[in-house]
């Protein structure tokens, strides 16, 4: 257990988290695979946690790793064992994620404020290197790296504040 | 401080991300990176963020007034 993340309170979540998870899956085993799963995804992403609200932390990973397995089947043919299966059908649950990630990541930026958005496009996007943004922008290269980083927290800051609504509200409805 | 150079802020992170940080100062992070789970956790989500961005690169060109805005920074280069 790393950071706010505690045993004890993990422990407190799980009967809220197993209702989630069947209210989701609608199959006791399941839901059960489900909350080990997000358990386990918790716990290796501890560093995450903002130590605000576990539990909407907890319901919006169990929603994530849902998902993920539910897009996973579509695409699956026939069970087969871990050790006969292609490395690509074992890293299609990771490919999901990311995608998914990246269009919290687009609908985000899409809300930030033009400048902020500029100098994001021309160093991450263009690759441009902080000195000759800061040419083409004629201000000094503190002040590029200054807005780079105001606009990073801003978009982070949208980022995990969508998945922890999302979180929150279904928490709400448990 | 006496030893600044263990000195690392945010910036020095996400600049460490977008490869702005050369030589001692780039393995000094690297391996401060090893072992401070907090700097680590930074870096991975600049790194998200910058591979989100990239990924999605036409959906955010799809905002005309970014694409406007852009160009004409742009053309100050091609100049």
């Amino acid at each position: 257990m790393q950071n706010q993340l505690s045993a004890a309170a993990l422990t407190d979540c799980l009967p809220a988290l197993q209702r989630f998870a069947l209210q989701l899956t609608r199959n006791p085993d399941r839901a059960s695979d489900l909350v080990q799963d997000s358990v386990e995804r918790a716990i290796n992403k501890a560093h995450l946690f903002d130590g605000a609200n576990l539990r909407s932390w907890l319901f919006t990973i169990c929603r994530r790793v849902f998902l993920n397995q539910i897009r996973s089947e579509k695409t699956r043919g026939i069970a087969v064992e871990l050790d006969d299966a292609p490395q690509s059908r074992i890293s299609t649950d990771q490919t999901q994620e990311h995608t998914m990630h990246y269009h919290d990541v687009a609908e985000a930026f899409e809300r930030l404020p033009l400048n902020d958005k500029v100098i994001l496009s021309l160093v991450v996007i263009e690759g441009l290197k902080y000195e000759e943004a800061a040419d083409l922008l004629e201000v000094p290269v503190g002040t590029i790296r200054s807005r780079l980083s105001r606009a990073r927290a801003r978009l982070l800051l949208m980022v995990e504040g969508e998945q922890m609504e999302e979180g929150t509200k279904v928490a709400a409805q448990v | 401080m006496n030893r600044p150079v263990e000195l690392i802020t945010n910036q020095d992170l996400e600049a460490y991300v977008d490869g702005e940080v050369h030589g001692m100062r780039r393995k000094f992070i690297a391996q401060r990176l090893e072992t401070n789970a907090r700097d680590r956790a930074a870096v991975d989500s600049f790194l998200s963020l910058n591979n989100g961005l990239i990924a999605m690169r036409s959906c955010v060109y799809r905002d005309l007034e970014l694409a406007d805005a852009l160009r004409s920074i742009l053309a100050k280069r091609a100049a």
